[in-house]
């Protein structure tokens, strides 16, 4: 039972409260060279900034929640490829989707994952994160390895960040901590209920929507 | 006891082929690299209507009897009661991580657990302190069903016990081994049965809190939580197994979804689609 810990919990908050300051993206640099399972400088350079940045400002307080949610969101626009994510947490469905019912799941997807990742913004505790490398699947599709330590964490927790570059600065598409990626369980959960519903995409919408009245009634 | 000769059954029938074949021909790893298209052609549930009965069975379980266990116990101790508690635990269980390393041929590893076993039972108290951790020997994980999977095992279909929770058909017979190899341990300390009973069962509430928070974030955001934690569960249990080159190469694609094939007619299928 000792499959996901509290690091889980970790990694997605360093990468929601990563930028509650908005920053230009790190220049996308693709060396020549650059190949399959070789390592990426401008890639780790780019999760190393943000990542600084991010605890950097989950060890300040703040006390204005709403502008912190607005913060909040405008980092996740930044620093995170949102609407490919949105894309692909569909899965197989993303191909049969309507424009319509795509729009209104990019908008529901949004509040849904701001909840999820905005909720966890306290459990910060001091921890910090190293760079220690990368491998690239292409030269615009790199996984990231970093460590964080520090905190409350007994032994340090290794976290991978897979990062794609395209329109001139790298995004973060997924993050991995205790070997899970958050976008594939994700996908993983969605599909599944999809599935369950007959292929009916509407009721996953529906299932969000109820989700954020709730959380945003607490 | 009846789940888990199912699952040696059916490990023997659903693995002996691919294994057989794999261990004729370790080689180099092939050039090109497998990618799976779709991530959640990973998952291998045949049973999943079983499995969801049993893991919402387990659901009510866990809100009657496991959870308030788990909380009660965190209430009646305190936090470095419980540390320690959790320390003789792991301590216990650490001649089968040595073990298990040794069996995946991780020398070095093994010889540290062989060595955080000594220290932490002498120094340690009965493994009460984890004195080695501080010396440069950290506490690492190995089980039986992660062995069979460096042996190139393949996971079969999955399986959700109660009590335990997600697991496969060969990481449910690993489990069985390992309960073995505790049963040995612990009858070579002279512990008599009763104590053996007592300390699984302390061992069952101290794991239920260690993932108390995650379990209830999962239950309050997941849209579908068996299926979250069975994603979770195969990834984490599969990472443990390939190097990470190999995970990289088998990443699903961000821009190519999988090819759309017919939605359930309704119920539960499988989730392997």
């Amino acid at each position: 039972m000792r499959f996901l810990s509290q690091s889980l919990v970790i990694a997605a908050l360093a990468l929601a409260a990563g930028g509650v300051l908005a920053v230009a993206p790190t220049p996308f640099t693709a060396p020549a060279m650059a190949q399959s399972g070789a390592r990426n400088a401008g890639a780790e350079q780019f999760v190393g900034i943000q990542a600084q940045r991010a605890l950097t400002i989950l060890s300040q307080h703040r006390g204005d929640v709403a502008s912190e949610k607005r913060l909040f969101h405008a980092f996740i626009d930044q620093v995170a490829d949102v609407p490919r994510i949105t894309y692909f947490v569909l899965g197989k469905y993303s191909r049969s989707i309507s424009p319509p019912q795509q729009r209104e799941f990019a908008s529901v997807f949004r509040e849904y994952a701001s909840n999820v990742y905005e909720s966890r913004l306290n459990e910060y505790h001091g921890e910090t994160l190293k760079v220690t490398g990368s491998v690239a699947r292409s030269p615009t599709d790199v996984i990231v390895q970093t460590l964080v330590s520090g905190g409350k964490l007994d032994q340090p927790v290794a976290v991978s960040w897979r990062v794609i570059a395209e329109g001139g600065g790298w995004r973060v598409v997924d993050v991995q901590v205790d070997g899970v990626w958050l976008a594939i369980t994700q996908q993983q959960d969605f599909v599944s209920t999809i599935d369950n519903a007959g292929g009916n995409v509407q009721v996953l919408i529906d299932q969000l929507k109820r989700q954020v009245a709730k959380d945003d009634a607490a | 006891m009846r789940w888990v000769l199912i699952g040696l059954a059916g490990l023997t029938a659903a693995a002996c082929g691919p294994v057989a074949a794999q261990a004729a021909a370790p080689g180099p790893a092939p050039a090109a690299p497998v990618v799976v298209a779709d991530p959640s052609a990973a998952v291998y549930d045949p049973w999943e209507r079983a499995n969801r009965g049993l893991y919402s069975f387990n659901d009510g379980l866990d809100r009657a009897i496991l959870r308030p266990a788990a909380l009660g116990y965190k209430r009646a101790l305190p936090r470095p009661v419980r540390t320690g508690v959790r320390n003789v635990l792991n301590n216990i269980a650490e001649p089968n991580v040595a073990m298990n390393d040794l069996l995946q041929g991780r020398v070095v590893l093994s010889s540290q657990s062989a060595a955080r076993f000594v220290i932490n039972s002498t120094v340690g108290i009965a493994g009460i302190f984890d004195v080695a951790r501080p010396i440069g020997l950290p506490a690492h994980y190995a089980d039986f069903g992660q062995t069979l999977g460096r042996w190139g095992v393949p996971p079969g279909p999955y399986l959700f016990v109660p009590v335990f929770g997600p697991s496969d058909l060969r990481d449910g017979a690993g489990r069985i081994v390992d309960g073995f190899a505790s049963i040995l341990s612990l009858h070579d300390l002279h512990v008599t049965t009763p104590y053996r009973v007592g300390i699984s069962v302390v061992d069952g509430v101290d794991s239920r809190l260690a993932l108390d928070s995650t379990i209830e974030q999962i239950k309050h955001t997941a849209t579908d939580p068996y299926a979250t934690e069975r994603s979770a569960y195969l990834q984490n249990r599969r990472s443990m197994m390939i190097n990470s080159k190999q995970a990289v190469d088998q990443l699903p694609s961000f821009d190519a979804p999988p090819a759309a094939s017919a939605p359930r007619s309704g119920g539960h299928r499988s989730g392997s689609n």
